[in-house]
Order: structure tokens, then C-alpha cells, then sequence
């Protein structure tokens, strides 16, 4: 992908994965490395400032004798992931006209 | 490099952070290894990149939501200060300032009180001059009734006149000061925020 996401593109991808399923660092790097170009190292800060930004939070689960983070979206997150989804059908209808052509 | 080698490169790099930061970004990074397995080590090494590197963007990233919380509260105490500033420049203006303003409204009120009184008053006394008209009416029925009559006459037109100012300055006062406890009410309100 040549298009480079930015940070709040990431935050709203990171949430909308949230809002299926909780899960954990791994497993939500590989799912969003499988569509998007996100390096291995670009989570974490997301992931912490989401959780900074009481958007997620998170829970400790046993996995074979180890301990294993998940992340959960919050009220507040849903709130936010709405905001989002919204400003992006706006941007993308926006981005749609001009390289449609139909920009005047 | 091995895993234990790179996380602890990262958190020598970590250093500047508060610990539970560095601990947080030690223990997630720990878990992402050990759930990628021990398959994927150098693989995930590789594509991590530097730890140095590494931790430049986590540091570039706490240091980016703190400076927004800091500033805030910079900005915050600045603009409070200023006002206690100005408050202290202004009180030898503001102080007299107040209690003239104070001083004007309470003699408005005092005005507005007066006249309203001074009405009432007039239509008690309108009132008691019709009372009197009518008991002379009414005491030289007998003596000189075409003066009685009169006397009745005007007793009665003076009463009705008497009633009608009575229940207006009522409804007129009673307007006055609702409107009065409005205002201050507003005023109260605007000065407590």
C-alpha cells in the first residue's frame, strides 16, 4: 500500500478491531498487518495512548502458565470509534469527488 | 541478538521514562515475543528494528501527550495568576466603583418603593374622603336631602376612584418587585459564575 496511514486513521482502525473482539498485542498486530501496512513496532504507543485516553482498557488472562494482556474497548471508545466512522464517510466522500473527477 | 538481549537493549533506552512507562512497553513487547513464539524471534527482531530506534518513537509518543497535558496546566495557572494580578491593580478603581453602583441601586430602589407607597397611601386617603362624603350624605339625609343625595353621589364616585387606584398600584407593585427579584436573580447568577 502506497498510502500511509496516520495516527488517528490507526486509533480508528485499532478501535473498530476492538469493537469485534478483545484480544491481545499479537493478535491484533497480525490481523491489521494482514490488510494494512503497519510495521510490527507501530501499536504499541497506539495502543497506549488509546488506553491513556480511557478509550480502551485492559485485562490480565492466563495463557499456558504465562500472563497474556488483553484490550477491551470502552463506552467512551465506542463514543469515539462512532466519531470516526462518521469524520471518515465525510473524508472519503470528500477524497471520492476529486479523484472522480467531479471537482469542479 | 536473542530476544532477552533486544528487550533489554530497549530498556536501557527506555531509561528516561517514568518506570511503570517502561515497564508497561518491557512487558508488552515481552508478551508480543512469547506469543510470535520462538519460530518467529528473529523474524520479529528484524521487523522491530533497532531497539534504540524503538524506543525513540515510544519515547516521541509519551512525550507528545504529556507536553498537551502540561501546557494546559501552565496556560491555567498563568490566566489565574493574571486575574489575581489584575484584581489587585484594579480594587482602589473597582472597590469605590462597586460601592457606588451598589449605592445607585439600592436609592432606586428606595425611589421606586416611595412612589409606589405614596400611591397607596393617596388611594387610602381618597378612600377614607369617600367614607367621609358618604356619612355626611347619608347624616343630612333628613335635614337636606339634594345635598345628601349629591354628597352620596360624590362619596361613591370618589370610592369607586379610590378601589380602581388601590387594585392598580397593587397589580403595579406586585409586577415591580417580581421583576425586581428577576433581575437581581440574574444578576446573582451572572456574578457566582
Amino acid at each position: 500500500m502506497i498510502f500511509q496511514l496516520n495516527s488517528s486513521l490507526l486509533d480508528a482502525c485499532v478501535l473498530a478491531v476492538l469493537m469485534k473482539s478483545d484480544t491481545y498485542g499479537y493478535e491484533l498486530t497480525q490481523n491489521l498487518k494482514n490488510s494494512i501496512n503497519v510495521s510490527e513496532s507501530t501499536l504499541y504507543p497506539v495502543l497506549r495512548r488509546l488506553q491513556k485516553n480511557n478509550f480502551l482498557e485492559t485485562y490480565d488472562n492466563e495463557f499456558q502458565g504465562r500472563n497474556r494482556r488483553y484490550y477491551k474497548i470502552t463506552n467512551e471508545g465506542k463514543k469515539q470509534l462512532k466519531e470516526y466512522n462518521e469524520e471518515w464517510e465525510i473524508y472519503k466522500n470528500k477524497i471520492e469527488n476529486i479523484l472522480g473527477g467531479s471537482l469542479e | 541478538m536473542n530476544k532477552n538481549q533486544y528487550l533489554d537493549k530497549l530498556r536501557n533506552s527506555l531509561k528516561k521514562l517514568p518506570e511503570a512507562e517502561v515497564s508497561n512497553a518491557i512487558n508488552y513487547y515481552t508478551e508480543y515475543f512469547e506469543d510470535a513464539g520462538i519460530e518467529n524471534e528473529q523474524k520479529i527482531i528484524n521487523e522491530l528494528g533497532e531497539p534504540k530506534k524503538l524506543a525513540t518513537v515510544i519515547i516521541a509518543d509519551y512525550a507528545i501527550k504529556n507536553k498537551d497535558n502540561s501546557s494546559k496546566t501552565i496556560n491555567k495557572s498563568l490566566s489565574t495568576l493574571w486575574i489575581i494580578i489584575i484584581a489587585i491593580f484594579a480594587s482602589p478603581v473597582a472597590l469605590p466603583l462597586a460601592i457606588a453602583l451598589v449605592s445607585i441601586i439600592f436609592a432606586l430602589l428606595i425611589v421606586v418603593f416611595a412612589v409606589l407607597l405614596s400611591f397607596y397611601v393617596a388611594s387610602i386617603g381618597i378612600c377614607i374622603a369617600a367614607v367621609g362624603l358618604l356619612i355626611v350624605g347619608f347624616s343630612i339625609f333628613t335635614i337636606h336631602f339634594p345635598t345628601s343625595l349629591s354628597a352620596i353621589g360624590a362619596g361613591l364616585i370618589v370610592a369607586s376612584l379610590g378601589i380602581l387606584l388601590f387594585w392598580s398600584i397593587t397589580y403595579i407593585a406586585k409586577k415591580t418587585i417580581y421583576l425586581i427579584a428577576k433581575l437581581f436573580s440574574k444578576v446573582v447568577s451572572k456574578g457566582g459564575k
